[in-house]
């Protein structure tokens, strides 16, 4: 772009390049709220949170908390008017965010914050959160500084900015849907219920799943193999300082904070390289400044039975599970707000759990071709303590199952491509050799 | 550092350099570049430093040891022969030329040792442990690459070559020499600047001027639009294309690299240009590096067109030197005597391309891809230089053809190919790629894979190529008006408001709509 200078009037030229710039600033500002698309569930949510003045107890984290925890049973559990604080892929720094605008109209005895593992693997947060978040945060010096604080961190610097970039509206509706959110919130809330289908809001932040449990499918189909998830050990300094950030605002709005996790499922926690680390490192850093922390990721097995059989998904519960969940956490928290001793309903640390797990969660096998041979190896999720074996099948396409080896401890499998000729799937099955009365794991390998 | 980072930077830069005392502006700088610089390493910063001392400190004892000889001779210039005098001039070239290679090894070495065996220190440690039988045990030792350290090597020698040559006087404060190897916009990606052009600007304050705003924000809006939207939204499937080339036939490779051609070019003068914009924003004037490549009309055009200042380098400080030496000189009247004046006459040039574009190859990787890209350009060059009088005479000859639109459109086309060609040497992963591509491309075209939704599973969406293709034509159109002589930032402000405004907050709604988000990628330049 070559040019040749001519100097214009100082004064004016100033004027005019500031009113040029207010209008991309307005369109931004418009774009933002009229273009991106509003996630109900948050809206919901944050609309009826702000209505509201009586919150005692407030669960604040990701959607593991809509999905997981019935904040109605809590209520009839301790008394106290719980609510569910969540939007999906809310980490620390939104979880503050909105935390300021839970206290500008309530005044909770207890914040819970309940940290999601997947939210601690990186010090970023997913900017879905603030798609969900921003708009809704009331003043905008803290818009502003909540923005600069995510934009400094991932260095998304306009992707922040042009938040309507990420999640367009992709019809008219879309847009006239935002339009009547803005112009009359109550109103399209009355018209607009969500308390019916597959995931529907029932009111407290709360998220319903009416789905039933796959474990097993899951488990096979999605693959829970040992991978890591996590560029640093420990906390990052962000988290650490976000963590401090929570502790004051709660001390400054005289709410007494908990630290928790949720209950895992248990192949993912064994499978993902890091959990475990970050679990203990958010443990040791409450304990060491001095803010409560549980894990229920940890529960004693008489205390909270394991929960794999109501997972839907790697992170959340169908209703049958969360109505279990959150009895059991109603019960730990009227004895913890009583004052009574909680910590024997948990193990004493990760290691002690795991040490504890006496099954296999879930089986795999991966296949190799050498030469004329097919080399199959098989691996699980287990506990240390347990020793697993593996037992080979072929199944026909007619259903037929053939025994090709039965069980062992040896992991690699070998068969001659020419005996595979009738094709169909390699069945690995896997239980442990300790107690082979459980009912094995299986695993379907397609030819 | 990704654009944002840079976009950011730059725009920071430049509020907090009109926020600081006028005279506490250069050193505002300094410190910014260097805290920037830090960023990357504090390792980076030794090396950066150790190059601008070793430099600062080279070219001031050569100015000293000219200004002694010189003064000693003027001191004893009624006393000394001329013979003496000769004497006494070579005694203190032959100083200055110590100093000079000194430090000239010493800074290329570095480059070369860091840049090209970064494992070095791995294998000296893998044979010590291997001494003792156990070479396994050895550590995984890898030098640190200090970011942009080509680039500011490159600076620092032209200034140490100019310094010795007597082209100016080296600069005694030590600060300002630091502000001119670090000055930050330059670092990344060049352009690679000259101290008498860019060295008074820096340490120059300069007041908060409204058309140097605009301006500046003009060109980086240029920059971004181009990084951003084309190059960014190219890259895929120049990823996925040159990643495995085995699965595609030959129209889908020339297609990734007519993609690469695109993207390459958005990429480095997108780059050039958010910089340049953002020094302008300071009233700080870079030097161009892109005059339209693709307008080009021979390979000699295009390397004029293309990193002007790495080409400029080479031509001052390698092709002429090289081309001025003894030896080649008696090789050039050898060859007068032998082949005829017009192939003596074209020889010396011929081998300085030869050399400055093995030179460029090796600059880009110690690896077979580049230096074959190196000697394809180096030869087409040669062999035009050897070629030119036949040229000239076809030219007057058929004069009215060779002033038509038609021929020139003709050469333009055949430069672009030959560019082309050359590419696939650039962007491939192994050398044999390159010829294994070249040779689908001709013998294995597989036209129906340009049809069949091949193209659509490269990373690039049916609406991507439709941006793409109106980001060209708007590059292309912009291109066009410059190359016509029309400054496009000065016939936009001359226009009226209303028109100006339409047209700025068009091309802003553009890349707003456009660019490419969550993508923090860096500059291609950067790596090398």
């Amino acid at each position: 772009m070559n040019d040749s200078p001519k100097k214009p009037d100082q004064r004016r030229g100033w004027l005019r390049l500031i009113a040029f710039f207010i209008i991309p600033a307005l369109f931004i500002f418009a774009a933002n709220r009229l273009l991106l698309q509003t996630d109900a569930h948050s809206y919901y949510m944050m609309l009826e949170m702000t209505q509201r003045d009586d919150i005692d107890m407030a669960l604040v984290g990701s959607s593991v908390v809509a999905y997981n925890i019935d904040p109605e049973v809590l209520t009839e559990k301790t008394g106290l008017t719980a609510f569910d604080v969540s939007v999906g892929t809310m980490g620390l720094p939104s979880s503050i965010a909105v935390t300021r605008q839970l206290f500008a109209t309530n005044s909770p005895q207890i914040v819970v914050l309940v940290l999601d593992p997947n939210t601690l693997t990186s010090p970023e947060e997913d900017i879905q959160a603030q798609l969900r978040v921003f708009s809704f945060i009331k003043n905008p010096v803290e818009r502003l500084t909540y923005t600069l604080d995510l934009m400094m961190q991932d260095g998304q610097f306009l992707d922040r900015l042009l938040l309507f970039k990420s999640q367009p509206v992709t019809s008219p509706a879309d847009i006239r849907k935002n339009i009547e959110i803005r112009v009359d919130p109550q109103g399209y809330a009355e018209r607009n219920t969500l308390d019916e289908g597959p995931v529907s809001y029932h009111g407290r932040g709360r998220v319903r799943v009416n789905l039933t449990p796959r474990k097993g499918k899951l488990l096979r189909e999605t693959s829970i193999r040992p991978f890591t998830v996590t560029r640093q050990k420990g906390l990052y300094p962000y988290t650490q300082r976000k963590l401090l950030a929570f502790r004051k605002l709660c001390e400054e709005n005289g709410a007494r904070l908990l630290v928790m996790f949720g209950p895992d499922l248990t192949a993912h926690r064994l499978a993902t390289g890091g959990y475990a680390d970050k679990y203990t490192a958010v443990a040791a850093f409450c304990r060491e400044n001095g803010i409560d922390f549980y894990d229920f990721s940890i529960a004693r097995p008489e205390f909270i039975p394991r929960m794999d059989d109501y997972f839907y998904d790697l992170y959340h519960m169908n209703f049958e599970g969360s109505q279990l969940f959150s009895e059991k956490l109603g019960e730990f928290f009227a004895l913890y707000l009583a004052g009574e001793p909680v910590d024997q309903l948990f193990y004493a640390s990760q290691q002690d759990y795991i040490e504890h797990i006496d099954f296999i969660t879930n089986t795999w096998v991966t296949g190799e071709t050498q030469g004329d041979l097919l080399v199959l190896t098989a691996g699980c999720n287990t506990g240390p303590g347990v020793t697993p074996e593996y037992r080979f099948t072929l199944v026909t396409a007619d259903g037929t199952e053939t025994e090709l080896r039965g069980y062992s401890e040896e992991r690699v499998f070998s068969v001659s491509r020419e005996a595979l000729s009738c094709g169909g799937t390699i069945v690995v099955y896997a239980r442990p050799k300790n107690d082979p009365g459980q009912e094995p794991v299986f695993y379907e390998y397609p030819l | 550092m990704s654009t944002y980072t840079l976009l950011y930077t730059l725009l920071a830069a430049a509020v907090l350099y009109y926020i600081c005392p006028l005279r506490l502006r250069g050193v505002f700088l300094l410190i910014f570049s260097y805290v920037l610089y830090a960023q990357n390493g504090k390792q980076a910063l030794a090396f950066i430093l150790l190059t601008t001392l070793s430099t600062w400190a080279g070219a001031l004892l050569i100015g000293r040891i000219g200004a002694r000889g010189k003064a000693l001779l003027q001191a004893r210039r009624a006393e000394l022969s001329s013979e003496e005098k000769k004497r006494l001039k070579r005694r203190t070239k032959g100083r200055q030329r110590v100093v000079f290679w000194l430090v000239l090894l010493l800074n290329f070495g570095l480059l070369a040792v860091l840049k090209y065996v970064p494992t070095l220190p791995g294998t000296l440690a893998r044979s010590l442990f291997g001494l003792m039988g156990r070479a396994d045990a050895a550590p995984a030792l890898r030098l640190f690459v200090p970011l942009g350290i080509s680039f500011y090597t490159f600076q620092s020698m032209g200034y140490l070559i100019d310094v010795y040559n007597g082209k100016y006087a080296p600069e005694r404060n030590p600060a300002r020499f630091a502000l001119f190897i670090s000055f930050f916009p330059q670092l990344i990606q060049g352009p690679i600047a000259r101290y008498d052009a860019l060295g008074p600007q820096l340490t120059t304050p300069h007041r908060l001027d409204v058309d140097n705003i605009r301006r500046g924000l003009m060109l980086m809006l240029w920059g971004f639009f181009k990084k951003k939207v084309i190059a960014d939204r190219a890259l895929p499937m120049v990823d996925a294309v040159f990643g495995n080339p085995g699965q595609y036939g030959g129209a889908v490779i020339a297609a990734a690299v007519l993609m690469y051609s695109l993207q390459q070019y958005a990429d480095f003068s997108g780059g050039i240009d958010l910089v340049t914009g953002g020094a302008e924003l300071m009233g700080i004037h870079l030097a161009p590096n892109f005059k339209r490549p693709y307008f080009s009309v021979s390979l000699g055009d295009f390397w004029r067109r293309w990193h002007i200042s790495l080409g400029a380098w080479m031509r001052d400080y390698v092709f002429y030197p090289f081309a001025l030496t003894r030896p080649v000189s008696r090789l050039s009247k050898a060859a007068k005597k032998r082949f005829g004046t017009d192939f003596g006459r074209a020889l010396p040039a011929a081998l300085g391309n030869i050399l400055v574009f093995l030179l460029v190859g090796v600059w880009h990787g110690a690896t077979g891809n580049y230096v074959a890209w190196g000697l394809y350009n180096g030869l087409i060059l040669a062999l035009s230089a050897l070629l030119e009088p036949a040229y000239k005479r076809f030219g007057e000859r058929h004069a009215a053809l060779v002033k038509g639109r038609g021929y020139y459109v003709f050469r333009v086309l055949r430069t672009f190919l030959i560019v082309n060609i050359g590419w696939y040497f650039d962007r491939c992963a192994h050398l044999s790629d390159a010829f294994s591509m070249l040779l689908r491309t001709f013998t294995q075209p597989m036209f129906s894979q340009l049809t069949d939704g091949t193209m659509l599973t490269l990373g690039v969406t049916s609406a991507g190529f439709a941006i793409l293709a109106a980001s060209t034509v708007i590059l292309f159109a912009v291109s066009a008006m410059q190359e016509r002589g029309i400054g496009v930032r000065s016939y936009v402000l001359s226009r009226k408001l209303p028109v100006r405004w339409a047209l700025l907050y068009a091309m802003i709604l553009f890349v707003m709509l456009f660019y490419v988000p969550n993508a923090l990628t860096g500059f291609i330049y950067a790596a090398f």
